[in-house]
């Protein structure tokens, strides 16, 4: 069992932290999967795989700590930054790998998410896009962004224990194009992915994952 | 929100105390109904029920309108200020030459009364406007030489232009590509998100 594959139609989780996603209170699609260039010049982006994250609470669980460690060491110069887990998005596999071949967007050599566990986290996925060289890489930013974000389902709102109740936090957040998210998952495929998620766990940390991932 | 008006019905009512006296006839041409009340010889002549499309908004709303789209242009040029003054290491910072170019954007933009847009960055080489409804999206991705346009909707992208300009002197005649189609009315709206993007011409 390659353990690292993550299958075609796997389901995958973006979670929106505050004020990343936000100009303001304003949610804003366009910062919302914050795709980086890093030094080979390939695209990155973050992800959570819905194998590690069997339930919609190990789901917001992973959000809350995402920005709880982002609120360690985030006091710049010049303001505080307070991070706050929002909700999260759902987008599946199949949506991210046919952004190769998409029509009018053809600077893309490939588009894949690659199992990466980071942080400590196992349920963390690299979004990998290649481009062509020459291209515009900005525009094409602009044009996958719009591709992924038109590819998500929710939102899926929550407030993290010890966060504010301030009756504005969560309500910013905007609908998907393709609207809610529905886990239609059978009771049996649910229990499945809980007890997969058990055994994979257990296995990781008994150092197996650290040697296949090293 | 604003809320306009572009159709009518006009719909006729009869109060009478014995509403089984009244007979409706149409008029031979059909654009009128006449309403006999019997024995009260009451007639009246109402124009049948039609669609009156209104073509232009009410006259003080384009000016409300504008003052709104400057007001909101003039915020948006000091966000646009502000991102060059932020720390190196802060996601919404630009570089210098990327923030002249968006400010001749957004000065062209407001000038041809494009509807103020949403704004994002990929990091410090561009900015990004954004214009949204519930089925289409526009962007002009604007780095330091160069402007890109999109169109999509949800299934697909619709349209991507590539602007290339020596200088930025001639965006004006690229911009007027991305403009409403004649046949449309142009107006500004309250809010920043446009109507109907579909309208734009190639």
């Amino acid at each position: 069992m390659n353990l690292n594959r993550i299958a075609n139609g796997d389901s995958l989780f973006r979670h929106c932290i505050y004020p990343a996603s936000f100009q303001g209170q304003r949610f804003l699609p366009g910062k919302f999967f914050n795709i980086k260039e890093n030094q080979e010049g390939i695209l990155l982006g973050s992800l959570a795989w819905q194998r590690y994250l069997p339930t919609t609470a190990r789901v917001h669980a992973y959000g809350c700590r995402l920005a709880s460690n982002r609120n360690k060491g985030t006091v710049t110069a010049k303001r505080a930054i307070t991070h706050t887990y929002r909700g999260a998005y759902h987008i599946t596999t199949d949506s991210v790998r046919a952004l190769k071949g998409t029509e009018n967007l053809q600077e893309l050599v490939s588009a894949d998410v690659v199992h990466h566990i980071e942080q400590g986290e196992i349920s963390h996925v690299d979004l990998r896009i290649i481009l062509k060289p020459g291209v515009d890489i900005e525009a094409t930013k602009t044009a996958i962004i719009d591709r992924l974000w038109n590819g998500c389902s929710g939102p899926m709102l929550h407030v993290c224990p010890g966060d504010s109740t301030d009756s504005r936090h969560g309500a910013a957040l905007e609908l998907s194009p393709r609207g809610a998210y529905l886990d239609d998952r059978s009771r049996i495929t649910t229990l499945w992915f809980r007890i997969r998620f058990r055994v994979l766990t257990w296995i990781w940390q008994m150092g197996v994952f650290r040697k296949q991932f090293i | 929100m604003l809320f306009e008006l572009n159709k009518i019905y006009i719909q006729p009512i009869v109060v009478a105390s014995d509403p089984s006296a009244i007979s409706v006839v149409k008029s031979a041409g059909g654009q009128m109904q006449q309403i006999d009340s019997g024995s009260s010889s009451v007639v009246m002549s109402i124009p049948t029920s039609q669609n009156i499309v209104l073509r232009t908004s009410f006259s003080s709303v384009p000016v409300i309108s504008r003052l709104q789209a400057e007001h909101d242009y003039g915020e948006l040029g000091k966000a646009l200020h502000e991102m060059i003054e932020l720390d190196v290491d802060d996601e919404w910072r630009i570089d210098s030459a990327v923030y002249d170019a968006a400010r001749y954007v957004a000065a062209e933009l407001m000038q041809n009364s494009f509807p103020p847009p949403r704004i994002f960055t990929h990091g410090q080489k561009s900015v990004v406007f954004n214009w949204s409804d519930q089925v289409n999206n526009a962007y002009l991705t604007v780095s330091s030489d160069r402007i890109s346009a999109l169109i999509s909707t949800p299934a697909h992208i619709k349209h991507r232009v590539e602007h290339l300009p020596t200088g930025m002197h001639n965006f004006g005649s690229f911009l007027k590509t991305f403009q409403p189609s004649d046949n449309t009315q142009r107006r500004l709206s309250m809010t920043s998100s446009l109507h109907d993007p579909s309208d734009f011409a190639d």
